[in-house]
C-alpha cells in the first residue's frame, strides 16, 4: 500500500469536464433563446469533455506504470475521504489502484476516451450536444468511483451514479416518449437489484462491522467456519445487485430497451463498462463468494442460462442494436460462468476483450445507422460493404472476436472460461455444455447479422438514403478497437502456448486467497488441465465457432428470407425466442399489474372509503344526532318543566339508592 | 438569551407588521424577510456555539412562569424554559432556514391579504421554534397546540378549492390527538412533581411501569397523528393538497417533524422500557407506512397530492429509525427529518412554481416540459433524485443510516422497508417522466416561461444544502452525536436488563451514560 | 339560634370581622338605593353611570381588601355568612362580570329608553344575590341570594318589552326559575325537618342515611343544577339566552353559573355522598355532549353560544364530581375560580360582541351574517376569534389553562377515563367554534349584505378590549391571577 494523492485527479478531471460541459449547455440554451446558434461553443463542450477523459487516461497510465514497475504486488491508495461518521458506523472512501482495479481503470478511461472521440462525430449537430458530453463525463466519474472505491458504500455511490447516468443517457432523446420510458425501466429494474445489494451490505456490516472492502476480503476466511450461512446469504444478495447492473437472469429485461439511447452510449455504458460492474463486484469480493460454493454455483447457473437466453434471443432480432444488446446479455453470462468456476482472471479477461469487440461492434453499428440516417432494421440494410468499407472491415474484426473465431481475442477469453468450467467438472460440466450451445448460437447470430448488414443486395431505398463512410473522427476509434479486438488475446494465452497466462499471473496476488478458499471449501486440489485436454477444447471451440459462423453467414448472405424458413419450421419456438422468452409479458402479469391494482385498492377503497369514510360518517352522524336532539328543546315550558320534574324525581330516587 | 431572541423575534416581527398599511405589500414583505433572515442568522450563531459533545440541553434560558397549585401533592412550578440539545438544534435550524425561503416564495402565490398572511407566517415560526426549544412540558404543549392556529388560517384563507374541508379535518385530527396527550401531560407532571423536560428525561423511567405505559400511549397517539403514522395519515393528503405552497412547505418541512421529534423526546427518551415493549408495533407501522405511502403515491393523478403521499412513505423511514433505537438508526432518523424537510420542501416549491404558471397540478396536463423549461427540469430532476435517496445526495445518507441501523436490531422490517427504495423510484420517476419528458402535447405548455431569478434564488439554498449533507453529513451528525448516543446507550442497557429478566429498568441514571 | 333582639343584628354587623365580610354587599345595597334615588330626582340622573361604576369599584375595593387579609374573617353572623379568600375571589368575578355586562348594555338599549335606572339597579342587585349565594353558610341566606339574583334577572330578561322574544324569555325563565326555587325550598324544608337546622356546616355534620334528608339534598342539588344549567335541567337555556337582551344573557351565562357553582363547591359539596361522584361525572359528560351537539346544529350565533355555555357547565360539573370523589378542596376551588374567571371574560366578551353587532338595528346574530367580517371589521373579527379559541380551550388563552386546571383536578381524583372522555367530547366543540371562524375569515362577504356599523359607544369597545386583554393575560400570565388565591 502506497499513498498517492494524485489518484483523486482521476475523478477530478471528468467531474470538472462534466460541470463545464453543463455550464456550456446552459450557455447554449440562453444563446438559442436569443436566436443565435452557438456552433463554436457547442464544439468546445465536446473537446473539453474528451480532454478531461484523456487527462484521466494519462493519470491511469501513470498509476498503472507505477504498480507494473514494482516487483511485488503493489497497490496505490489515495488519502481517504471521511464520508460518514456515525459513531459505531464509519465510512471512509479512498481510491485504490491495485492489480484488479488498474485493469478496469484502463478499460474505462481507454475505451471511454475512444468513445468520446467517436461521439464528437456521431452526435454532431444534436441540440443536446453539450449536455450529452456532460452526462458522459459524469458517467466516467461515477464509473471510476465504482471501480476505485475502497469502501463498499463508496462503490455503491458509483454503482447508483452510473445507473443515474445510464437513465439520463437512455432517455437522452426524451422528446420521443419511449426513450424516457426505457430509461425509467432501466433505473427501476436496477433499483430492484440495488435493494438486494443494500440488504447484502447491511448483512456484511453486521458480519464484519465495516464496509471497507479490504477488511471484508481479509476477514472472510475467519468467518467461514462459524457463519458460512450468513456469508453465502450476503454473497447471494450482492449477486442480486450484480444481476441488476449486469442484466442477468430475470433482471436482464432492461438492457435491450436501453438501446433507445444514442449508440455511443450503448457502446460505452451498455457494453464496455457499466454492465460489467456486476462482474467486477464479484471479482472484488471473490473470497466472499468463494467461501460458499453453493452461492457460487447459483451465480454460475444464472450466468450460464442468461448466456443461453441472450444468445438464443439474438437469433431472431431484426434490430441490429437489439442483436448486440442480447449478445451483451449473453456474453456477461459467460463472465459469470467463469466466476462461478473460480476462473477469476478468465472472467476479467473476457470482460476486457468484450469491452473491445462489443464496443467496436456497437460503434460500427452506430456508423451504419449514421450512414442510413437512423435505420436500425437489418431487413432494410444489406450490401453496405461497398459503401462503408472501413466500417465493414472493422465490423468483421469485431464479429470474428465475438463469435470466437480462432486466434481472435474473444476466442481465447471465452475458451479459457469454458475450459475451466470443463476442468472443474461435477455440476459445472452441465454449465459447460450449456455454455458451448450458447457459444454456437453466438457464432450463428453474429454472422447472420454481418451477412444481413453488409452482404446481399441493398434493401434500403436509394432515393432517401445515400450511405457514406463516416468521418475519420468516428472511423479512427473503430480501427483502434478493431486491432485490440483481434490481438487482445495476447493478454492471456492458454498455457499450452508461449507467453501464456499474463493476465492470470498479473491478477494472482488479488485472486489467490479466493482460489484457496474456493478449493478448500470444495475440498479438492486446484484442477490442472493436461495439455491434451487443453488442445482438444481449443480445437472444439474453434470448430464450433467456424461451423456455426459459416452456417449463419451462408444462410443469410443472400437476404433475410431464411428467417421465414426458420419461423415456418418451429413457429411457437420462434415466437418464444423473438419475444425474449416472454420475459416482459411475465413481468407485466406478475409484478406490474398486481402493484398497480394494490395501489389503486389502497388509495380508493381503504383510504377514501375505509378511513375517510369512517371519519366523514361520524361527522355526519354527529350532525344527525345534533339536529335530532334539538327536539328535546322544543320551546314549550311544559316540556322543560317536565324534564326538570323528572330530573328532580330521578335525583331523589338515585340519592336514596346511594 | 440567544435562544429566547430566536424564538420571539418572529413574534415581534408580526407585531411590527400590525400597524403597517396592508397596501404597502413590498414594505410588509421586506419586514418579514428581514425578520426571518435575522432569526436565521441568530440561529447560525447558536449552531456555531453548540457543543455536539454534550448530551444535555444547551443555550438554556429560564424564567419562572407560574405555579400549578398543589393538587394534593406539592405545588409544581412551571418555567418559561428554553434550550436545545443535539436533537432539537437541527430542527430549529431547519425551521429558521426554511422560513425566509417560504416568505420569498410566497411572493408568487400570495397576492391578496398579504399582511395577514405574513403575520400568520411569523406567528407560526415562533410556534414551531417554541415546540423544539421548550424545556417545560406545559410550555411545550402550549406551543405544540398553538402552532396549529396559524397554519389553520394559512390553509383556510389562502388554500385551494376544498380548503375548508381540509382545514377542519386537519385541525380536528390534530386537536383530538393533542387533547389525549393533554391528559398524559397532566398525569406525567403530577406523577413527576415537576414539569421540566430534563427532569422527565432523568426520572421518567422511575414512574411505575403502568403509569409509564399510559403516558407513553397518550403521547404516542398525539404524535402518531402528527407524523402521520398510518392509519392516521388521511388528513395529510388533503391538508397538503389544499394548502398554498408556503403552507405545504412548512407543513411538510417542519410541522410533521414535531411528531417525530415528540416520539423521540417524549416517548423513547424518557420511557425506554415501554418503547422497547411497543417497538415492534411501531417498527411494523413504520415499515408498512413506507410501502403504503409509496403505493398511495403511485395512484395519485395530482402532483401535489402525490408528493403528500410520498411524505407518508418518507416519514415511515424516520419512524422505523426511531424505534429501531440503535445509535446509527437514531442518527439516520434525525438526519432524515432534516432531509425530508429539504427534499419535500423543494418538491412543493417546484410544484408551486408549476401551478403558478398553469393553474393545474394534474399530471396529464403536462409532459415534455424539459424542452420548454430546462432550468426547471434540472431542479426538478435533482430534487426527485434527492428524494429518491440517490447516493451522494442528502436522502441517501439518512436512509442508509436508518436501514443499516434497523437491520442490526430488526432485520425483517429493514428488509421490508428496503422495498420502499424501489417503490419510491417508481412513483418519483413516473411523475418526472409525465411532467418533463415525452413530446409537448398541450398548446398552453409550449410557451411556459422558465424559472426566474427569484425562483431560482429560493431553490438554490436548499439544493446546496441537499448536496452538502449528501457529500459531507458529518457536521450535522456531529451535533447530534452525544444526545443520541445517550439515548441509544440507555436503550441498550434497558434491553440488556430486560434480557437478564431484571424488573428494574437500567435506565434509572442517564447521567452515567451521558458521561460514557 | 334565630335572634330575638332586632337591634343586635346591627351590633353583630358592627363586629369588625362581620363588617369586613359584608362590606361589599352593603356597598352594593347602598348603590342600589342611590341609583333608585337618581331615577326619582331628575337632577341627579346624569350621575347614574358614575354611581353605578363607583359602587362596583367600592365593592371591588372591599373584596380586594378581603383577599389581601392574611386571615380572612371566615364564618360570621353565627355562621350564616362566610367570607374567605375564595368567596372574595368569586365576588371579584361577579362584580367584574356585572360591570362588563353593564358596559355593553349602555350601547345596547335604544336611546331614550325609560327605566334605565331600574335596569342598572336590577343589575346591581343581581351582584348582591350572587355574593350572598357564594358566601351563604345557611340555606335561607342562600335562598335569599338566589331570589335576589333570579327575580331581577326575570325582569331584565323581559326588559325589551317591544320584543316578543324578550318577553317570552322573561316568562319562561320566571316560570322555570320559580319551579327550581320551589324545589330548593322543599328540599330545605325536608332537611330542616330531618335535622332541625339550616346551617350548612351543621347539616354536613349531621346529614345521615335517612331518606328524608337524602331527598332533601337531592332536591337542593336539582335546583342548583338548574342554575348551573346541567342536564337534565338545561333545556330552558337556549330559549332564554337567545331571547333576553344580549348583555343580560352575558350576565346570566356567567354570573348565575358562577354563583351556583361557588356554592356547590364551597358549601354544598360536603352534603353530597362520595358515592355520587361517578354519577355526577356521568351527568357532566352527558351535559358536555348535549351542549356541544346542540351547538353543532345552530345557525344563530347567540343560540350557539348558549349551547356552548351548557357544555362549559358540564365541564364545571366535572369539578364538582372530582370534589365529591375527594379531590383537594382548595385546589378544586381554585380550579373552579380560574376556569370561571377565564370563561367569564371570554363569554362576556363573545356575547358582548354579539350585542355590538346586533345593536345597530340589522341583527347580526345569524352565523352566516358574519361572512367576511374579518375584512369589514378586522378588530371585531379578531376579538371574536380570540374568544372562540378561548372557548375552545386553545393554548395561549385563558380557556386553555382553565381546561387544564379542571382536567388536572379530575385526573388527580383518579378519574382518568372521565378526563379522557371529557377532552374527546370537547373536540366536538372546536367543530362549531371553527365554523364561525371560517365564516368570518375564509368566506367573502355576501353580495349586498349589510355591513355592521362601526360607530359604537366607547364603553362597549372598551369592555371588549378589556375582555380580550384579560383572556390573553389569563392564558399567558396566569400568575397574576393565581397569586392572590394563594397568598
Amino acid at each position: 500500500m502506497e499513498t498517492r494523492a494524485f489518484l483523486w485527479l482521476l475523478l477530478l478531471f471528468p467531474l470538472l469536464g462534466s460541470l463545464s460541459a453543463a455550464l456550456i449547455h446552459f450557455a447554449c440554451l440562453s444563446a438559442r433563446r436569443a436566436g443565435r446558434e452557438p456552433q463554436a461553443l457547442t464544439r468546445l463542450a465536446g473537446f473539453v469533455a474528451s480532454a478531461a477523459i484523456l487527462a484521466s487516461f494519462g493519470v491511469a497510465l501513470v498509476a498503472f506504470a507505477t504498480i507494473a514497475r514494482a516487483h511485488e504486488a503493489l497497490a496505490l491508495e489515495s488519502p481517504a475521504w471521511h464520508w460518514i461518521d456515525a459513531g459505531s458506523f464509519q465510512v471512509e472512501i479512498a481510491l485504490v489502484v491495485d492489480r484488479l482495479s488498474s485493469v478496469m481503470l484502463l478499460v474505462v478511461t481507454g475505451v471511454g476516451l475512444l468513445i468520446h472521440v467517436y461521439s464528437l462525430g456521431y452526435m454532431q449537430g444534436d441540440p443536446g450536444f453539450a449536455k450529452f458530453f456532460a452526462y458522459l463525463n459524469l458517467f466516467v466519474f461515477m464509473m471510476l468511483l465504482l471501480v476505485l472505491s475502497s469502501s463498499l458504500l463508496g462503490l455503491f455511490v458509483g454503482w447508483e451514479g452510473v445507473g443515474l447516468c445510464s437513465y439520463l443517457l437512455i432517455g437522452f432523446w426524451y422528446q420521443k416518449g419511449w426513450p424516457a420510458e426505457a430509461g425509467q425501466k432501466a433505473f427501476v429494474v436496477n433499483r430492484i437489484g440495488d435493494a438486494s445489494f443494500l440488504v447484502g451490505s447491511f448483512l456484511l456490516l453486521r458480519l464484519f462491522g465495516t464496509l471497507d472492502l479490504s477488511d471484508i476480503v481479509g476477514g472472510t476466511s475467519g468467518l467461514v467456519s462459524g457463519r458460512s450461512g450468513e456469508l453465502a446469504l450476503a454473497a447471494l444478495l450482492l449477486f442480486g445487485g450484480a444481476c441488476g447492473k449486469s442484466a442477468q437472469g430475470p433482471l436482464s429485461t432492461w438492457l435491450p430497451d436501453a438501446m433507445a439511447g444514442p449508440t455511443p452510449v450503448s457502446a460505452l455504458i451498455h457494453a464496455a463498462t457499466m454492465v460489467t460492474a456486476g462482474v467486477y463486484l464479484v471479482l472484488r469480493l471473490a473470497p466472499l463468494f468463494a467461501s460458499s460454493p453453493s452461492a457460487l454455483f447459483v451465480v454460475g447457473a444464472v450466468g450460464t442460462f442468461t448466456a443461453l437466453f441472450g444468445a438464443s434471443t439474438a437469433l431472431f432480432q431484426r434490430d441490429i442494436k437489439k442483436v448486440l444488446a442480447y449478445s451483451t446479455v449473453s456474453q456477461l453470462g459467460f463472465m459469470f460462468l467463469g466466476l462461478s468456476v473460480g476462473a477469476w482472471s478468465a472472467a476479467l479477461f473476457h470482460l476486457v476483450t468484450h469491452a473491445f469487440f462489443k464496443g467496436l461492434l456497437f460503434l460500427g453499428a452506430g456508423s451504419v445507422i449514421h450512414a442510413l440516417h437512423g435505420e436500425q432494421d437489418l431487413q432494410r440494410m444489406g450490401g453496405l460493404r461497398k459503401h462503408l468499407p472501413l466500417t465493414f472491415a472493422t465490423y468483421l474484426a469485431g464479429a470474428a472476436a465475438l463469435s470466437g473465431l480462432p486466434l481472435t481475442s474473444g476466442y481465447f477469453s471465452k475458451d479459457e472460461i469454458l475450459a475451466q468450467a470443463f476442468g472443474t467438472g461435477g455440476a459445472a460440466l452441465g454449465l459447460w455444455i450449456v455454455g458451448m450451445i450458447a457459444a454456437a448460437f453466438t457464432a450463428f447470430y453474429t454472422w447472420r447479422m454481418v451477412a444481413l448488414a453488409f452482404f446481399g443486395e441493398e434493401r434500403f431505398d436509394f432515393h432517401r438514403v445515400h450511405p457514406h463512410e463516416s468521418p475519420a473522427v468516428m472511423t479512427g476509434p473503430l480501427s483502434i478497437l478493431a486491432v485490440l479486438a483481434l490481438v487482445g488475446g495476447i493478454l492471456s494465452l492458454p498455457h499450452v502456448l508461449p507467453f501464456h497466462g499474463l493476465l492470470a499471473h498479473w491478477l494472482e496476488p488479488v485472486t489467490k486467497e479466493a482460489t484457496d478458499l474456493l478449493w478448500t471449501a470444495r475440498g479438492r486440489e486446484v484442477p490442472e488441465l493436461s495439455a491434451g485436454t487443453e488442445w482438444t477444447l481449443l480445437g472444439l471451440g474453434a470448430a464450433i465457432a467456424l461451423f456455426f459462423a459459416r452456417r449463419g453467414f451462408s444462410a443469410y448472405a443472400r437476404g433475410p428470407e431464411h428467417d421465414q424458413a426458420l419461423r415456418a419450421g418451429r413457429p411457437a419456438l420462434a415466437r418464444f425466442l423473438e419475444r425474449a422468452w416472454t420475459l416482459d409479458e411475465a413481468y407485466t402479469a406478475l409484478v406490474v399489474q398486481p402493484v398497480k391494482l394494490a395501489s389503486f385498492l389502497l388509495a380508493t377503497v381503504l383510504d377514501q372509503l375505509g378511513i375517510d369514510g369512517a371519519l366523514n360518517g361520524s361527522a355526519v352522524l354527529a350532525q344527525a344526532v345534533a339536529s335530532r336532539q334539538r327536539g328535546l328543546v322544543d320551546g314549550s315550558v311544559k316540556t322543560y318543566a317536565l324534564w326538570m320534574g323528572a330530573g328532580a324525581a330521578l335525583f331523589a330516587v338515585v340519592w336514596m339508592a346511594l | 438569551m440567544l435562544l429566547l431572541w430566536i424564538t420571539i423575534l418572529p413574534l415581534l416581527g408580526a407585531l411590527a407588521l400590525v400597524p403597517l398599511s396592508p397596501r404597502r405589500t413590498s414594505l410588509l414583505r421586506g419586514v418579514a424577510v428581514a425578520t426571518t433572515l435575522a432569526v436565521a442568522v441568530l440561529s447560525l450563531v447558536l449552531w456555531t456555539r453548540f457543543d455536539g459533545t454534550r448530551a444535555d440541553a444547551q443555550a438554556l434560558f429560564s424564567v419562572p412562569w407560574f405555579t400549578l397549585f398543589a393538587q394534593g401533592g406539592a405545588p409544581v412550578p412551571l418555567h418559561f424554559a428554553l434550550g436545545v440539545d443535539g436533537i432539537s438544534i437541527l430542527l430549529v435550524l431547519l425551521t429558521t432556514f426554511l422560513m425566509p425561503i417560504v416568505v420569498v416564495s410566497s411572493v408568487g402565490h400570495v397576492t391578496e391579504r398579504v399582511k395577514e398572511f405574513l403575520i400568520w407566517l411569523l406567528l407560526m415560526e415562533t410556534g414551531m421554534l417554541g415546540v423544539f426549544a421548550a424545556l417545560d412540558l406545559v410550555l411545550f404543549y402550549v406551543f405544540f397546540e398553538a402552532s396549529l392556529v396559524p397554519l389553520y388560517f394559512i390553509v383556510g384563507i389562502w388554500g385551494g378549492e376544498r380548503r375548508l374541508y381540509a382545514t377542519i379535518k386537519f385541525f380536528l385530527f390534530m386537536v383530538a390527538g393533542s387533547l389525549v396527550m393533554l391528559v398524559g401531560v397532566i398525569a406525567l407532571i403530577y406523577g413527576l412533581g415537576s414539569a421540566s423536560l430534563p427532569v422527565l428525561i432523568e426520572r421518567g423511567a422511575e414512574l411505575s411501569l403502568e403509569h409509564q405505559r399510559w403516558i407513553f400511549l397518550a403521547f404516542a397517539l398525539a404524535f402518531a397523528v402528527k407524523v402521520p403514522i398510518v392509519p392516521f395519515h388521511t388528513w395529510l393528503a388533503d391538508a397538503h393538497t389544499e394548502a398554498p405552497t408556503s403552507g405545504s412547505v412548512l407543513l411538510a418541512g417542519v410541522l410533521l417533524k414535531m411528531g417525530t421529534y415528540g416520539l423521540l423526546r417524549f416517548c423513547i427518551q424518557p420511557f425506554p422500557e415501554i418503547a422497547l415493549g411497543y417497538g415492534p408495533v411501531f417498527l411494523a407501522l413504520g415499515a408498512l407506512g413506507i410501502v403504503y405511502g409509496a403505493l398511495l403515491a403511485m395512484a395519485q393523478t395530482d402532483l401535489k397530492r402525490l408528493i403528500a403521499c410520498s411524505s407518508v412513505s418518507h416519514l415511515g423511514f424516520v419512524v422505523l429509525g426511531l424505534f429501531a433505537m440503535t445509535s446509527s438508526s437514531l442518527r439516520g432518523a434525525v438526519l432524515q427529518m432534516v432531509n425530508h424537510g429539504i427534499s419535500t420542501g423543494l418538491l412543493f416549491l417546484l410544484v408551486g412554481m408549476l401551478y403558478e404558471r398553469r393553474h393545474t397540478r394534474l399530471l396529464d396536463r403536462f409532459g415534455g416540459l424539459a424542452a420548454v423549461m430546462p432550468v426547471f427540469a434540472l431542479f426538478f430532476v435533482f430534487t426527485v433524485l434527492s428524494s429518491a435517496g440517490l447516493p451522494g445526495l442528502n436522502g441517501f445518507v439518512g436512509e442508509y443510516l436508518i436501514l443499516s441501523g434497523t437491520f442490526q436490531s430488526a432485520p425483517f422490517w429493514a428488509a421490508v422497508a428496503v422495498t420502499g427504495v424501489v417503490l419510491g423510484a417508481i412513483y418519483l420517476l413516473t411523475s418526472t417522466r409525465r411532467v418533463l419528458f415525452g413530446p409537448v402535447i398541450l398548446e398552453e405548455n409550449k410557451q411556459l416561461a422558465d424559472l426566474g431569478k427569484r425562483e431560482v434564488g429560493t431553490l438554490l439554498p436548499l439544493v446546496a444544502l441537499a448536496l452538502w449533507i449528501g457529500v459531507q453529513p458529518n457536521p450535522f451528525l456531529a451535533k447530534t452525536a452525544a444526545s443520541l448516543d445517550r439515548i441509544a446507550d440507555r436503550v441498550e442497557r434497558t434491553r440488556a436488563a430486560l434480557d437478564l429478566g431484571a424488573l428494574e429498568p437500567a435506565s434509572s441514571d442517564p447521567l452515567v451514560s451521558a458521561k460514557e | 339560634m334565630i335572634r330575638q333582639d332586632p337591634y343586635s343584628v346591627f351590633d353583630a354587623l358592627s363586629e369588625p370581622a362581620a363588617g369586613a365580610a359584608t362590606a361589599p354587599i352593603l356597598a352594593l345595597a347602598l348603590g342600589v338605593l342611590a341609583l333608585l334615588l337618581c331615577e326619582v330626582i331628575d337632577l341627579l340622573r346624569p350621575l347614574r353611570p358614575f354611581v353605578f361604576v363607583g359602587t362596583v369599584l367600592v365593592a371591588l375595593f372591599f373584596e380586594f381588601r378581603l383577599l389581601g387579609q392574611a386571615i380572612p374573617p371566615g364564618p360570621v353572623l353565627d355562621g350564616t355568612f362566610v367570607a374567605s379568600h375564595d368567596t372574595a375571589a368569586w365576588g371579584v368575578l361577579f362584580l367584574s362580570g356585572t360591570l362588563l355586562a353593564w358596559a355593553y348594555s349602555l350601547g345596547y338599549q335604544p336611546e331614550g329608553e325609560p327605566f334605565r335606572g331600574e335596569h342598572d339597579a336590577l343589575m346591581l342587585s343581581c351582584a348582591i344575590g350572587m355574593m350572598l349565594m357564594a358566601g351563604a353558610g345557611d340555606l335561607i341566606v342562600f335562598f335569599v341570594g338566589l331570589e335576589l339574583l333570579s327575580i331581577p334577572l326575570y325582569a331584565l330578561a323581559a326588559f325589551q318589552r317591544w320584543r316578543s322574544t324578550s318577553v317570552e324569555a322573561g316568562i319562561k325563565y320566571f316560570l322555570l326559575g320559580s319551579f327550581s326555587s320551589a324545589l330548593f325550598l322543599f328540599g330545605a324544608a325536608l332537611l330542616y325537618t330531618a335535622h332541625g337546622t339550616l346551617s350548612i356546616s351543621a347539616l354536613a355534620a349531621a346529614v345521615s342515611g335517612s331518606n328524608l334528608s337524602r331527598i332533601g339534598v337531592a332536591l337542593v342539588a336539582a335546583s342548583l343544577f338548574f342554575k348551573v344549567s346541567a342536564f337534565p335541567f338545561h333545556t330552558w337555556v337556549p330559549d332564554v339566552y337567545q331571547g333576553s337582551p344580549t348583555p343580560v344573557t352575558a350576565l346570566m351565562a356567567t354570573g348565575t353559573k358562577a354563583a351556583a357553582l361557588a356554592f356547590l363547591l364551597t358549601q354544598a359539596a360536603p352534603l353530597f355522598p362520595e358515592r355520587g361522584a361517578l354519577l355526577v361525572a356521568l351527568l357532566a359528560l352527558v351535559t358536555i355532549a348535549l351542549g356541544n351537539l346542540g351547538a353543532l346544529a345552530q345557525e344563530d350565533l347567540k343560540r350557539m353560544l348558549a349551547y356552548s355555555g351548557i357544555a362549559h357547565a358540564g365541564t364545571l360539573l366535572l369539578l364538582v364530581s372530582a370534589r365529591m370523589a375527594g379531590a383537594d378542596a382548595e385546589a378544586t376551588q381554585r380550579a373552579a375560580i380560574f376556569y370561571m374567571g377565564a370563561y367569564l371574560f371570554t363569554a362576556t366578551g363573545a356575547f358582548g360582541l354579539v350585542s355590538l353587532l346586533e345593536s345597530d338595528g340589522s341583527r347580526f346574530t345569524r352565523i352566516d351574517s358574519l361572512r367576511g367580517l374579518a375584512r369589514s371589521r378586522p378588530f371585531a373579527a379578531g376579538a371574536m376569534t380570540l374568544f372562540l379559541l378561548s372557548l375552545g380551550g386553545i393554548p395561549a388563552t385563558g380557556g386553555f389553562l382553565g381546561k387544564w386546571f379542571v382536567f388536572a383536578t379530575v385526573v388527580r381524583a383518579e378519574m382518568v377515563p372521565v378526563a379522557v372522555a371529557g377532552v374527546l367530547l370537547s373536540v366536538l366543540a372546536l367543530a362549531y367554534y371553527l365554523r364561525v371562524v371560517v365564516v368570518m375569515w375564509m368566506q367573502p362577504p355576501a353580495e349586498g349584505a349589510p355591513v355592521p356599523a362601526t360607530t359604537r359607544p366607547l364603553t362597549a369597545g372598551l369592555a371588549t378590549g378589556v375582555c380580550a386583554v384579560l383572556v390573553l393575560a389569563t392564558g399567558l400570565l396566569p400568575a397574576l391571577f393565581l397569586s392572590p388565591l394563594n397568598p
